[in-house]
Formats: structure tokens, C-alpha cells, sequence
């Protein structure tokens, strides 16, 4: 059409991620976005959030993305810019999130000449999102956002970069409206195979020590796949266990839920997984976390996978039924057949399973003994949890001991509630993430649950949630340790402490105070309820220091190199610290 | 490594080592058919680098320049889980239509073309052409002392042909990589095309 107005490449890129339903910008800007930046400057339908460091941006995305089930968009600079993010995109790439960065380029005559901030970001990218384009026409910027969200936000969900060249932005084009994106290679959705889901179905009428075993696919999936899942998990009477990043797709109160499995995983949960005669893995990736040693993992059971990524199936565990496809169309049809089946109730055979596994919980694995005026960290957490368990909450946290314990002592009721760094562990993912939720969920109550060390690695993030005025918590679990380098020490290196205690530590309160946020502290147990209380009544950003007894370990623990029933429980005899081992501390 | 040795770094490692049940590996020809893309190939590359996979041959090259569709060639090795691993991993590439294991079909026909550059004179040169006329190669190219042999055939046969002419003054070799098809009435290929025109 002739009377269609010229847009140039930075305007077509807004208008791409405005039909795509994108509203949200997490970014910071540089010398290569700044057409991106006039053009937003001039556009009142995006919210654009400015971090304070490009890693940050891409954690904010992912807790939005996580939080919401919608895709979360970064847009950051050339050159540093870029290689700023890739710790985000990996973290992205790991754990399934699906993120769209928008990365600015040098133009394109001076890709290759070592230009000022020039880094070859779909290079360095590559092997850390899900697919990347280098943008060399203004005619291809629109099909490329609309091709690049697909990706991302299709099949197994995941980090995709659209590396922008400055004089693309600034090239003069039509926009043409395209409804439909079209990637001939890509088939991110495989029909499931029935037969496949027949014999699983008819695996698990016969089980006698049956457990579902699920993960981050089936949030991923959507909310009809959590529904479906405790309508099916109900109907069947089965035990259930969730990995890290699929907790809250199955209600961490209800009592058919074992807890979460894994390396500090409940000892029901593992020791279900270690005896059971039938595996349902439902959106989980065998992942070497939950495995344990190999050879011994659950060394009894038929095993049942379904996932959406081929590759994630026979990768780590050989299974006997693998199913290609999405979790929630695959639990509609096996909810669909057991009720066809008119499976009558299973809870007579399960009854043996079931008082097995409820001697299991007798041992009380989360246990622990809070005896004196010095705060357990087991203890602050459960507390924060009983303190909120009744309000609209999320939490994000940070990578270490705190992160487990949260993940332990945290039930969480529904999806999209947990937000934390699993595959690749990244410390100092948790305040940006909060970020991002707090973004998505302004009148939620967002709590980072924290370590000391983590914290300071996107400390500045903080300042983030000043200036949107976002009323995220930071509950940090002070113990002046890196508590799970800490731990391994004590338990694999000979208690031998090298460079894990951190001497010097910022006095959290007035760091709080000099960002402009509120800064609390807990010292003693009595101070603890007021602090919490406090802290969730403050209508701004809170950091809380709690200071936690410093020598305490994170159980129960499946060691090194040991099987789901070889766990480390709390009572077991730790050794003892040397004075060699502490000589450099 | 013992398997004492195995066990001691698995205990203090934190990452389970995975059981080797010996089988051995075995080497597979793949054909894929990709969306002829900027960064294509080294996607490709790239992924097995990152997941230590081994590449003992690679071809590419653009069989429909029309429609942009182009055809990677890998020889690798592998049990027969991390072969069934790659190719998954390899169509799970946005820009990958399909993956062939060429390898696993009896209808398989697997062919490389070498350019054999050899430095003789006299006796050892008569000898070289004899040795090369008898693999049905031929001379494409030829100066005062040294010549060059065209061959086209199994990957076997063209190692064995080098090795013969090794000590007759063998000066140079190139070789385009393993080019792999199977001859069966299936042709992925015209399955892409069908697809596209569909859509």
C-alpha cells in the first residue's frame, strides 16, 4: 500500500514486540541501542525498567517470565552490554525460561573491524540461548522478533538473542503486519504418542510402589497442566515428589506430597524414589542433582518419561517409556484413559506403600533443634514461611544452603510462585529476579530469600527497586559463610576452610539505608517474629540481616557418589573442624 | 582410569560419573538437511564441541540455492546412546529439517572424492600410475615432476589407495569429507519440499 507510513528498523522492533503482546522492558541503555531508546522515549505503551548492571536485566526478565508464564524482554547494549547478559541467558538457557534479549551492534560496515564496543554476540551467544539472529536488512526485523518469540516462547521455552546493528535501526522501512511466523525446520509441538501413554497407563494400574516424580515442565506447560496433574495424582492415590524448579505445580501442603527429592531432598521423597516399582517422570530431566549415583537410582522401577524435548529423554536415565510431547495435553489423555478404565480405587493395594512411606516421614528429616538464643537458619526461614503462608507470595532466592532451605521449608500452593537459579546455579540471581516479580505482581508480597555472599554479587539491584519504588523484601541468611562451599569443605575436603569465610562484610542495615531502602536486623531469637513482622509491614524495599548460627549444614544431603538411600541426615555425626582446617580463616 | 580411581573422583566429585556397560563405539555417517543460514554450520560445530562429540569428517554444502536448503555431512563415533543422543540433539537446531544415519541403513551408499598430488619421476611414477589406473582414479593434472589423481569411492578405499602411494612420493592430499545417501523409495528430502509447499 503506497499511504503506509515509513517506520524505521528501532520503531518496527517496538511495534513487533508491541503485537507480540510485550509491554515490559527490562534493559540499560549504550551508544549502539540509543534509536531503541529515542523510540521508546516516544512510546507511552512500554514500561521500561533500568537496571543497574545488564545481568541483572536478564534475571529481572527471567522472575518476570517465571512469575507470569509470559515472555520477558531485555534490551541492553553492544559490546559489554552484551557479554553482560550471557550469564542471565545461560541461566535462561538451563532452566527452561523463555527470554527475548534485544542486543545492540555496531553497523554493520564495521562488524569485524574491532570497532568501539564491538563483541560478536551471536558468536559469544550461541551456545547459551536457544537460537540467535544478527539482523543485516530493516526488512528482516520484524519477521526475525516475530520468528525469535516463537522460538522462545515454543516447545521447551528458552533464551533467544536478536543482535541489532545501529544502522539497521536507523534504516527507513514499512511495517508490514504479519500475523503468522513460519520456521520450516522448527516443529516444537509433536503429537503424543497414544499407544505409549496406553501402556504407561496400564504400568501404573498394576504399580504397587508407585511415585510421580515432577519438574519445571509441567509450570512451563501452564496452568492446565498443574490442574491436571493433582486431578490425575488424586485420582490415582500415587505419591508425589517435586524437583527444585517444580515446586508449586503440585500443593506443597497437601498430603499425598513427599517434598522435594534430590541432594537435599526430603528422605520420603528419595527413599519413594529409591524403592518404588513404578517412576512417572512428568517435565523433569533426570538431572544429576536428583540423580545421585547412576547405577542405583531407583534400581527397581519401570520408568515412565514424559517430556517435551527429545533429547532430555534417555539422556541421563535409560527409561523403559519415553513420551515426546506437552505435559498438559499428555495428562489430559492419561486422566482421560484412567477414568475410562474405571480403575477401581487403588488405595487397598497402596496401603503397604503408603505406611512405608509414612515410617519414612516418622524420621522427620527436616528436623532440627532450635535450643537457644542464637537463630537457626532453618528456623528463620520456617518462620518467614509461617508468617505468609496466608498472604499472596513469591519467592525468589539466591544460590546456596538458604536456597535449599527455602526450597525445604517453603510449601508453595499453586505455580509460578518459586522462583530460583536450578540448572545453573547463579549466585546473585535472586534480588533481580524479585525484581522482575515485583514488576509483574506490584501489590504481591516478594520476598528474595538470600545468603550474605550471594546478595553481593547484584547487590546494586537494590537501587532498581528504589527508584520503581518496589516494595521487595531481602531476607538474608547471614552466617558470614559461603555455607554450601563451607559444607563440601567440611564433608569432602578435610574441613579444610580455603577462601570460603568472608571477613569484611557490608553492615546490611546502613546499605539498605544509603540506597534509600529499609534496612532490619535480627541478632537473637527474641527479635526475630518483630523483624518479620516489621519487615512485611513496610510499604518500600526492606533488606533484614538475620544473623544465623554460622556452623550450620544443610540436611538431609545425599553425599558424593552415594544413591538415594545412602542420605545424610541430621543426627549423623559430622566430623570435627581441626584448627588447621580454620588456620586460614 | 581403574574403576577404584573412578570411584574415588565420584566420591568426591559430586557428579555421577555415568556407568560404561563397554560397549564400544561405533562410526555413523549423518546427513542432515538445514535451512541454508547464516551461522548454520557453526551450530552445527559448535554443538558437538560443547557436548565432546567427535567429528572425523564434515561436508556442507547448498543443494537447492533456491529455496535455501543445504546439506551437512559428519562422520563421528559413538555408542550406539550417544549416537541416538546426537541426532536428537542435532534436530533439536531450529534450523535443522532432519537428521539421516546414513550408517544404519544396508542401502547406503558412502562416497568421498580425494585430490592426491604425488612428486615422481621414472620408476616410481610409472608405478603410481599404475597403482592409481588400477583404483580407477585418473590423472587430472600434470607438470614436469609432480601430477595429480582425481578418486571417487568408499572412504576405505580411498585410505588404502594413500597408503599405497605413501612411499612413491605422496606431496599433497585434499578431500572433500563423506558424502553419504540412502537409496530407499523415502527421500527426506522431497518431504521438506512437499512440506514447504503446503504451508
Amino acid at each position: 500500500m503506497a499511504n503506509k507510513k515509513m517506520l524505521n528498523g528501532a520503531e518496527i522492533l517496538l511495534q513487533s514486540l508491541k503485537d507480540c503482546g510485550v509491554d515490559t522492558i527490562f534493559g540499560y541503555p549504550g551508544g549502539a541501542v540509543l534509536p531503541i531508546y529515542d523510540a521508546i522515549y516516544n512510546d507511552e505503551h512500554f514500561k521500561h525498567i533500568l537496571v543497574r548492571h545488564e545481568q541483572g536485566a536478564a534475571h529481572a526478565a527471567e522472575g518476570y517470565a517465571r512469575s507470569t508464564g509470559k515472555l520477558g524482554v531485555i534490551l541492553v547494549t553492544s559490546g559489554p552490554g552484551v557479554t553482560n547478559a550471557i550469564t542471565g541467558l545461560t541461566d535462561a538457557l538451563l532452566d527452561s525460561v523463555p527470554v527475548l534479549c534485544i542486543s545492540g551492534q555496531v553497523p554493520t560496515a564495521l562488524i569485524g573491524t574491532d570497532a568501539f564496543q564491538e563483541a560478536d554476540a551471536t558468536g559469544l551467544t550461541r551456545s547459551c540461548t536457544k537460537h540467535n539472529y544478527l539482523v543485516k536488512d530493516v526488512n528482516e526485523v520484524e519477521e526475525t522478533v516475530k520468528q525469535g518469540i516463537q522460538i522462545a516462547t515454543t516447545g521447551r521455552p528458552g533464551p533467544v538473542l536478536i543482535d541489532f546493528p545501529k544502522d539497521i535501526q536507523l534504516a527507513k522501512t514499512e511495517y508490514n503486519d504479519s500475523k503468522k511466523s513460519y520456521i520450516p525446520s522448527y516443529h516444537p509441538k509433536a503429537k503424543p504418542d497414544l499407544d505409549k501413554i496406553q501402556q504407561a497407563i496400564d504400568l501404573m494400574e498394576n504399580a504397587v510402589k508407585p511415585v510421580f516424580y515432577t519438574g519445571g515442565g509441567i509450570i512451563n506447560s501452564g496452568a492446565k497442566a498443574s490442574k491436571t496433574l493433582v486431578e490425575l495424582v488424586k485420582a490415582t492415590g500415587f505419591p508425589i515428589t517435586n524437583t527444585l524448579l517444580g515446586l508449586g505445580a503440585y500443593p506443597g501442603e497437601d498430603e499425598q506430597f513427599l517434598g522435594m527429592l534430590g541432594m537435599h531432598g526430603t528422605y520420603e521423597a528419595n527413599m519413594a524414589m529409591h524403592g518404588c516399582d513404578v517412576l512417572i517422570n512428568i517435565g523433569a530431566r533426570f538431572d544429576d542433582r536428583v540423580t545421585g549415583r547412576i547405577e542405583a537410582f531407583a534400581p527397581f522401577a519401570k520408568k515412565i518419561h514424559i517430556d517435551i524435548d527429545q533429547t532430555s529423554i534417555d539422556k541421563n536415565i535409560a527409561v523403559d517409556i519415553g513420551i515426546i510431547g506437552d505435559a498438559a495435553e499428555i495428562l489430559l489423555e492419561m486422566k482421560k484413559i484412567w477414568d475410562k478404565k474405571s480403575i477401581k480405587s487403588q488405595d487397598k493395594k497402596l496401603k503397604p506403600w503408603w505406611d512405608q512411606i509414612n515410617t519414612w516421614r516418622e524420621k522427620d528429616s527436616l528436623g532440627y533443634i532450635q535450643d537457644n538464643e542464637d537463630i537457626k537458619p532453618q528456623y528463620a526461614i520456617d518462620r518467614l514461611y509461617q508468617k505468609i503462608k496466608e498472604k499472596d507470595f513469591y519467592i525468589t532466592t539466591e544460590v546456596g544452603q538458604h536456597q535449599m532451605w527455602a526450597a525445604q521449608y517453603i510449601k508453595f500452593p499453586t505455580p509460578h510462585r518459586f522462583m530460583t537459579s536450578g540448572g545453573l546455579g547463579t549466585m546473585g540471581y535472586g534480588l533481580p529476579a524479585a525484581v522482575g516479580v515485583q514488576v509483574a505482581h506490584p501489590d504481591s508480597l516478594v520476598i528474595d530469600v538470600a545468603g550474605e555472599a550471594s546478595i553481593q554479587m547484584t547487590m546494586q539491584e537494590i537501587s532498581t527497586a528504589v527508584q520503581y519504588n518496589l516494595p521487595l523484601k531481602v531476607f538474608i541468611i547471614n552466617n558470614k559463610w559461603m555455607g554450601m562451599v563451607r559444607q563440601w569443605q567440611e564433608l569432602n575436603h578435610g574441613c579444610r576452610y580455603s577462601e570460603s569465610y568472608s571477613d569484611a562484610l557490608p553492615d546490611f542495615v546502613k546499605l539498605a539505608e544509603a540506597y534509600g531502602a529499609k534496612g532490619l536486623r535480627a541478632e537473637k531469637l527474641s527479635e526475630l517474629d518483630g523483624v518479620i513482622d516489621e519487615m512485611i509491614a513496610h510499604k518500600g524495599p526492606v533488606i533484614v540481616d538475620i544473623l544465623v548460627t554460622k556452623q550450620e549444614n544443610c540436611f538431609p544431603m545425599i553425599p558424593s557418589g552415594a544413591a538415594h538411600n545412602e542420605m545424610i541426615l541430621n543426627e549423623d555425626p559430622i566430623p570435627e573442624t581441626s584448627e588447621e582446617g580454620l588456620a586460614k580463616v | 582410569m581403574e574403576n577404584q580411581e573412578l570411584d574415588a573422583i565420584e566420591q568426591i566429585s559430586h557428579y555421577p560419573i555415568p556407568p560404561d556397560n563397554g560397549e564400544a563405539d561405533t562410526r555413523h555417517v549423518l546427513t542432515m538437511l538445514a535451512r541454508d543460514k547464516t551461522g548454520t554450520l557453526a551450530r552445527v560445530i559448535g554443538l558437538f564441541s560443547a557436548r565432546n562429540y567427535n567429528v572425523d569428517s564434515l561436508s556442507a554444502d547448498n543443494i537447492d540455492v533456491e529455496r535455501g536448503i543445504s546439506c551437512i555431512t559428519i562422520t563421528t563415533r559413538g555408542t550406539n546412546k550417544v549416537i541416538e543422543q546426537i541426532k536428537r540433539q542435532l534436530e533439536r537446531l531450529i534450523d535443522i529439517h532432519c537428521v539421516i544415519d546414513v550408517s544404519n541403513s544396508k542401502d547406503r551408499v558412502i562416497r568421498e572424492l580425494a585430490l592426491i598430488k604425488i612428486r615422481a619421476k621414472g620408476q616410481a611414477r610409472l608405478e603410481a600410475l599404475t597403482i592409481a589406473n588400477s583404483f580407477r582414479a585418473h590423472v587430472v593434472d600434470g607438470a614436469d615432476d609432480t601430477f595429480i589423481i582425481e578418486i571417487s569411492g568408499a572412504p576405505r578405499k580411498i585410505r588404502t589407495l594413500i597408503s599405497l602411494l605413501k612411499p612413491l612420493g605422496l606431496a599433497g592430499v585434499v578431500k572433500t569429507g563423506t558424502a553419504g545417501m540412502i537409496n530407499s523409495s523415502y527421500s527426506p528430502f522431497e518431504e521438506i519440499l512437499k512440506q514447504e509447499e503446503k504451508s
